[in-house]
């Protein structure tokens, strides 16, 4: 091992780029230091889905407990809040490399029609957020018959 | 949540991660929302580790899908690496080789 180690204390490469170093040094490499330029890691976070007796929303919330989500709906507003925080770090552990964001957030959607605040329904699973809302009997659609 | 049998396509979303460095090894911890433990696929093949995604998370017609790939290198012991997925979040933890490990050499007086 420690010849192995040893080998490349000789060689002088001006060009090596940190992302070699990266590699060497952390003893993984992906798109980390790459590709993370290329195409930014993500996944959705947010999507509404409504027919005519409700609207659903699902809002990706991965590591989220439900006691750390509040929910609130004001007519035809829907808050969002919610905080975590980070891994926390042991004794001799460090960070090589960070991508995952934590803290607070709040988010306001405004809903395509009117809901029954007191009937809304939310579950978490899996860390999706499901939010099932239904809507106000005004605001479905009615068909009227046209009478001669 | 169930994975949907038959989904005709998918869309590839990278996760997020963080790689945390410990004397043991290293921990992978990947946010994949949606994600439920049969849609789960990790392999190791030629020092390359591949992590698939299933969820039941739909955009339009098509399913969502995590995909993501790390190279490792020879020190992680790769017959170990174990993996646990809780409330969305993927959580790797790659050990390194007995040999590759730092020992503290105490200097006796």
């Amino acid at each position: 091992m420690l010849a192995k180690r040893n080998d490349n204390w000789g060689l002088f490469q001006p060009w090596r780029t940190v992302g070699d170093l990266h590699k060497e040094f952390l003893g993984l490499f992906d798109e980390l230091s790459e590709g993370f330029n290329r195409f930014r890691a993500s996944y959705p976070k947010l999507n509404l889905n409504e027919d005519e007796k409700e609207i659903v929303i699902q809002m990706a919330l991965p590591g989220y407990n439900s006691d750390q989500i509040e929910i609130e709906v004001v007519s035809n507003f829907l808050v969002i809040r919610g905080e975590r925080s980070g891994p926390e770090l042991g004794k001799g552990e460090r960070f090589l490399h960070q991508e995952r964001s934590f803290g607070k957030f709040e988010e306001s959607i405004k809903l395509p029609s009117k809901v029954k605040s007191s009937k809304v329904k939310a579950k978490l699973v899996d860390g999706i957020l499901t939010i099932t809302m239904p809507k106000l009997e005004e605001e479905k659609a009615q068909t009227i018959k046209i009478t001669e | 949540m169930a994975v949907p049998q038959k989904v005709s396509e998918y869309l590839d979303f990278a996760p997020p991660a963080d790689v945390i460095e410990n004397p043991a090894g290293l921990k992978l911890v990947l946010d994949v929302p949606g994600a439920c433990k049969d849609g789960l696929n990790i392999n190791v093949e030629s020092g390359e580790l591949n992590l698939t995604a299933d969820t039941c998370v739909k955009r339009g017609d098509k399913a969502v899908r995590y995909k993501r790939t790390f190279q490792l290198s020879d020190q992680i012991d790769v017959q170990n690496i174990k993996a646990k997925l809780e409330n969305g979040v993927l959580n790797l933890m790659l050990p390194k080789h007995e040999h590759a490990r730092v020992h503290r050499v105490k200097i006796e007086a």
